[in-house]
């Protein structure tokens, strides 16, 4: 699909632009409600991550570009488009990793740094934005995919544990990620889901992994 | 008394004061807290500190590199033989086993607060939680017939920690789960001590906001009141 520009030329050939002429050509002969409808059902039925994920070419553009037109005729439905919120990116975490050194060969150490994506000798972290501006790490065990783990060898009852679980869910939801409880019985798991249940956590799972 | 695994949560906890990170533990805050648990085991009953020195001799065989090195000279940097050598002619060279137990709890219970009360700038309050929960482990693991002798021993020394640090040393069974621990055996009494918790947690409010305002009113237990 030649332009005149050709920077144009090459990243609409990287947007996969050449099957919108033959996709074009099918759509001139399709009113335009029906791309709109078309259209605004890819978005709602596309999960978010499908749309971060895509290569800028979003449901509403190819609409937009087949039937221009047409579409404009049709104020209402394009203004109903326009108005669905915009859908939010799901780039990759940001976990920075930091050295962390806590000294023991014990059953739970072992626990600890077998998490999913764990990195002997170091923690990942992700940074927490203070009500007051400042930020701070927020440290856990390990990571799977959009999954932040957090390993318990017990859930003990001290403030300080639930205070830490409360950091780490303001963090988790400041990135749009899941945290997992990862216990080694079911006990513990009984335990961990009592007390989010308490604090009104809704931004972890708890998984049992035996040690 | 079996000294091994108690002797070996407090080398631990040394260790954790010395190798930790600048960023996340302040080094004076370290420093004081090494000083003030030293001078808790060089006021142990002479043969209780005799056991320590060796169980100290022992567990370093266990560690490697550089916690090994600090293990193994924890006896001496903390001036423990030299107790031993001075003779105090005040005290009764008998042994006491229940005035062991209460030093020993002294100790736990000062380690135990060093990681609940420490401020976040000084200490990581993560790193905090962790080396806690590690802490909480071992004493799960320790003899059911000592544990029972220290659950009593907390509340017998909570008065001398002051009034809301009394409180939170009072309540070191509970927060660590400790009578759980002796009853691992009997369903009976886990029931029992599943209402009994239950009914204690039902009547704190907002547990989100009341555990942080602890921070607020607690001080350090080695900034020990005259």
């Amino acid at each position: 699909m030649l332009t005149t520009n050709p920077l144009t030329t090459a990243r609409n050939m990287g947007l996969g632009a050449a099957g919108l002429v033959d996709a074009a050509t099918a759509a001139e002969n399709t009113p335009a409600l029906k791309h709109i409808a078309r259209a605004r059902n890819t978005l709602a039925n596309a999960s978010a991550r499908e749309i971060g994920h895509a290569t800028g070419s979003t449901a509403s553009n190819v609409a937009l570009a087949v039937a221009p037109g047409a579409a404009l005729s049709r104020v209402t439905a394009l203004r109903r488009l326009r108005m669905t919120p915009p859908r939010p990116t799901f780039e990759p975490p940001q976990i920075g990793w930091v050295k962390e050194n806590l000294n023991s060969t014990m059953d739970w150490k072992l626990y600890n740094d077998g998490t999913d994506g764990a990195r002997p000798g170091f923690a990942p972290t992700l940074i927490r934005t203070m009500p007051n501006g400042s930020k701070r790490p927020v440290k856990f065990d390990g990571v799977r995919g959009d999954y932040v783990i957090d390993r318990k060898w017990t859930i003990s009852r001290w403030p300080s544990v639930r205070e830490q679980l409360l950091r780490q869910s303001h963090v988790l939801a400041e990135h749009r990620l899941i945290g997992v409880l990862e216990v080694p019985n079911a006990k513990q798991k009984s335990e961990a889901l009592k007390l989010l249940k308490k604090m009104k956590i809704i931004n972890f799972h708890v998984r049992i992994v035996e040690p | 008394m079996i000294v091994l695994p108690v002797a070996a949560m407090i080398s631990d906890f040394f260790v954790f004061l010395a190798l930790t990170d600048e960023e996340w533990l302040d080094r004076e805050e370290a420093v004081e807290m090494r000083e003030w648990l030293g001078g808790r085991l060089r006021e142990l009953d002479k043969n209780l500190l005799r056991k320590f020195i060796d169980a100290f001799a022992a567990l370093a065989h266990e560690e490697r590199g550089q916690s090994q090195d600090l293990v193994r000279n924890l006896a001496g940097d903390l001036h423990l033989e030299e107790a031993l050598a001075a003779v105090d002619p005040t005290r009764s060279e008998e042994r006491h086993a229940q005035r062991d137990v209460l030093q020993i709890a002294r100790i736990l219970a000062d380690i135990s607060l060093f990681l609940e009360v420490t401020d976040e700038e000084k200490l990581n309050l993560d790193d905090a939680v962790k080396m806690s929960e590690f802490f909480g482990a071992q004493l799960d693991e320790l003899d059911k017939d000592f544990l029972r002798e220290l659950v009593d021993a907390f509340t017998v020394i909570a008065p001398e920690y002051g009034d809301k640090l009394g409180e939170m040393v009072r309540d070191i069974p509970y927060y660590f789960s400790l009578n759980e621990a002796i009853a691992s055996d009997d369903p009976v009494r886990l029931a029992e001590l599943e209402v009994q918790r239950d009914a204690r947690e039902d009547s704190v409010p907002d547990l989100d906001f009341l555990s942080i305002a602890w921070r607020s009113v607690v001080r350090r237990p080695y900034l020990a009141e005259p």
